[in-house]
């Protein structure tokens, strides 16, 4: 008798080690939707203002051309780091000869729809200085034929990939160095196409994708020829606009431009949401003023996050998770009321210690996109941006 | 007293809550209530409770113990839950009673310390539904989860003289629950919703009562229980307090013949009481509740009446918290129940036993509730 006892005991004890306490909820008897409270609110937006100046033409990512896109003439130059006269070999400077020279570029975004583009590259001279004091109409009295060092052609199939110039040859003394060069190569690249269009090139901010310039030599030595490439880095690149756009309007919240802006909206959460709700879903709502500007194909997100403090233009931003930065694609020429879910943000609100109940919006990239975005702010009534937020008040769970 | 008190040490440490079985009708007001009795009687459906000193109802019964003796319950639960159209099986464990008591050597004294499960709030509900949110219709699956319940902590004594046998105990009533509501949209939109709280319970009762045997085949015994308020915190706060019932009832044995007896009880608990404080919360308010059980208990040897009997019996209850306002939930229940018992020393004593109950239960309101369940428990009692 004691077998099986023991056995039936065993049996209990092992069905014992799981458990399964669900039962159907049945509604609405025994349904705890009735009892969980969700409400949602409108806040409008307080405080909201435009900063601008973050990164500046040639500081993002790309540089930009434009021949009438959205009306505006884009051309971007470039200054490469002095090229020696000699290098080493052997532990000796050696003076080089000139096999060839390669100047490339890399298109990062064009319009789709656009085809017959070329790029003129052009060579400035030494009285333009290429630097943060050039000016666009500085540089366009230079680009005359006798400049152009080529026009180099954009199949209509290409989005993304390099645009190649070798010289060889005889072609090299359109390449060649004067005397008040002193050694320093000056590019300016403009955009020609048969409608008013863009194009986007990797500038150096981009890494190795950035404008190129490699002069391939060749040392010839007692008893053999050493062949060598010598690249020039970037050392200053700008985007040049016939017509700057001017301060962004106080009475709006402006995204995007070069030098870039960024704008900060701030809301005062309710003391009852702070305190004992769960928000579940928050959505800001900005109001554009006018359509998007930007080019087709040209992929601009509006970047939302939080911040850590509040301290205007300079408040640090919370990058420090994937999930704490929104972002939401810009489509050009669209005026849509724009709908943000910020959720993730909006929930470190009723944390604690809660970070400022702040959003701040950015363009991605930052100046190297044709986009500008101009929403209303709180200073326009007909456009004002709002936050709702969704929330869920504390189940009574002492009702049953 | 060495292997007593290690024996109390290893009971306390057992592991889980000490609670009654899970049911879908443990939802309401302060959960499924506990039935206070030990496996040997539940085998016979309750129907010798009153005069069984390892149930909790009677504190007279304690004389009955003829050796210092502890006892522990393991209860095995498997149910199906339908509401309407809906359905659900569950299955649980738990240890809804332990007693450790004995008589006072020398005197006709007892004492006895139990410890039960006075109400169960184990539960977790599952329901898909519609729910408006901006105005639009939005698919939520929620999870409402429950773990705890009131305990029922007993310290009693007993006497017997003059053919009489008096007990009185002091009761104090602990527990929390821990509750968890997740809630979880179709909308990906909406961040899932997770709440948690700790209900936590404090009060106090008194109970006494008595038995006599008339002649060598009737025995008769009553109690009454009066229990105070159980205050009910939630998490650091205060939200109610809600009276607990008063109890009282009646059983009778007849021993047929010497290895036969026959009996019953009846319990009538005033849950009634705490009908407003649980309506004021909100709830579906407490009716009054009856236990009524029947039972047989065969023995093969007289001498050793616990070892290998038969026992059965049928019971019939209603519980006291609806699921709909008004609308009382019944039980009823039909059991079989044998034991074994070991180490026999020579003077006889079993110092060692294992009892077994098989109980199946039906449950059902009105509004489409029904609940079917198998009940297996498994007592385990040493006497050191």
């Amino acid at each position: 008798m004691r077998g099986p006892a023991l056995g039936f005991l065993l049996a209990i004890s092992l069905g014992a080690c799981q458990e399964k306490l669900t039962s159907p909820g049945g509604c609405p008897e025994l349904c705890p939707s009735d009892n969980l409270v969700i409400e949602d609110v409108v806040l409008d937006a307080l405080l909201d203002s435009t900063f601008t100046g973050f990164l500046g033409a040639g500081e993002g990512s790309r540089l930009l051309l434009a021949n009438g896109l959205g009306g505006e003439e884009l051309i971007s130059v470039v200054r490469f780091a002095r090229r020696s006269d000699s290098i080493t070999v052997r532990d000796t400077a050696r003076v080089f000869e000139i096999d060839s020279v390669l100047l490339t570029v890399n298109v990062e975004g064009r319009d789709p729809a656009a085809t017959g583009l070329a790029v003129e590259v052009y060579r400035l001279p030494a009285t333009v200085a290429v630097d943060a004091g050039t000016t666009y109409d500085q540089v366009a009295a230079e680009l005359l034929p006798e400049r152009l060092l080529r026009t180099v052609p954009v199949p209509d199939d290409l989005t993304s990939g390099a645009l190649r110039v070798v010289f060889t040859g005889a072609e090299l003394g359109a390449i060649a160095f004067a005397p008040e060069d002193d050694n320093v190569l000056r590019l300016a690249y403009r955009l020609v196409a048969p409608a008013p269009t863009g194009l986007l090139l990797a500038s150096s901010a981009a890494g190795a994708t950035g404008p190129g310039f490699i002069t391939f030599t060749r040392v010839a030595l007692a008893d053999t020829t050493v062949r060598q490439p010598l690249p020039r880095i970037v050392q200053f690149q700008t985007s040049l606009d016939a017509t700057p756009a001017g301060t962004p309007s106080p009475d709006l919240l402006t995204v995007g431009g070069a030098p870039s802006s960024r704008a900060i909206l701030r809301f005062a959460l309710p003391p009852r949401i702070r305190d004992s709700a769960e928000i579940i879903r928050a959505t800001l709502q900005l109001v554009p003023v006018a359509p998007f500007t930007g080019m087709p194909g040209d992929s601009a997100l509006l970047d939302t996050r939080g911040v850590f403090s509040d301290l205007g233009a300079k408040s640090p931003r919370i990058s420090s998770s994937d999930a704490l930065i929104v972002k939401q694609r810009l489509v050009p020429g669209s005026s849509d009321t724009l709908f943000v879910e910020v959720t993730p943000i909006v929930r470190l609100w009723a944390t604690d210690p809660a970070p400022p109940s702040a959003l701040f919006l950015a363009l991605d990239p930052e100046a190297a996109s044709f986009t500008l975005a101009q929403f209303g702010s709180s200073r326009t009534p007909e456009a004002r941006p709002t936050l709702r937020i969704t929330y869920a008040l504390p189940y009574p769970f002492e009702v049953q | 007293m060495r292997r007593v008190l290690m024996l109390a040490l290893v009971l306390a440490a057992a592991p889980g809550a000490l609670m009654a079985q899970s049911s879908q009708f443990g939802i309401r007001g302060l959960g499924f209530p506990g039935r206070s009795t030990s496996v040997q009687g539940m085998g016979a459906a309750g129907a010798f409770s009153f005069f069984d000193p390892a149930s909790s109802i009677n504190p007279a019964a304690l004389t009955q113990s003829r050796a210092f003796t502890a006892s522990y319950t393991i209860l095995q639960n498997y149910r199906s839950s339908r509401i309407g159209d809906l359905s659900e099986s569950g299955r649980d464990t738990r240890f809804p009673q332990v007693a450790i008591g004995g008589p006072v050597r020398g005197t006709r004294l007892a004492f006895g310390v139990s410890f039960s499960g006075l109400t169960d709030r184990d539960f977790e509900l599952a329901a898909t539904t519609m729910v408006p949110i901006r105005g639009v219709p939005v698919e939520v699956h929620d999870t409402l989860a429950s773990t705890g319940g009131l305990s029922d902590l007993r310290l009693a004594a007993a006497y017997a003289a003059g053919g009489w046998n008096v007990g009185a105990g002091v009761h104090v009533i602990t527990g929390s629950n821990r509750v968890q509501l997740s809630r979880v949209f179709a909308d990906t939109a909406y961040a899932p919703v997770t709440q948690r709280s700790e209900i936590s319970y404090a009060g106090a009762g008194f109970s006494a009562g008595a038995w006599r045997a008339f002649g060598d085949r009737l025995t008769v015994g009553g109690m009454v229980r009066i229990d105070g308020e159980a205050s009910v915190d939630r998490d650091s706060g205060r939200v109610a307090e809600v009276p607990l019932p008063l109890s009282f009832g009646g059983g009778l044995q007849w021993r047929a013949s010497p290895r036969l007896a026959v009996g019953g009880q009846a319990l009538f608990r005033k849950w009634s009481r705490a009908d407003e404080a649980l309506r004021a919360l909100g709830g579906t308010g407490a009716l009054d509740a009856i236990d009524l059980s029947a039972g047989v208990e065969l023995t093969r040897n007289a001498r050793r009446a616990q070892h290998r009997p038969i026992r059965f019996g049928a019971r019939f209850a209603t519980l006291p918290f609806p699921v709909e306002s008004g609308e009382r939930v019944r039980e009823v229940g039909v059991s079989l129940g044998t034991g074994l018992r070991f180490a026999q020393d020579r003077a006889g004593v079993d110092h060692a036993g294992v009892d077994l109950s098989l109980e199946r239960v039906w449950r059902g309101a009105r509004g489409g509730f029904r609940e079917t369940a198998w009940l297996i428990g498994i007592g385990i009692t040493v006497r050191p």
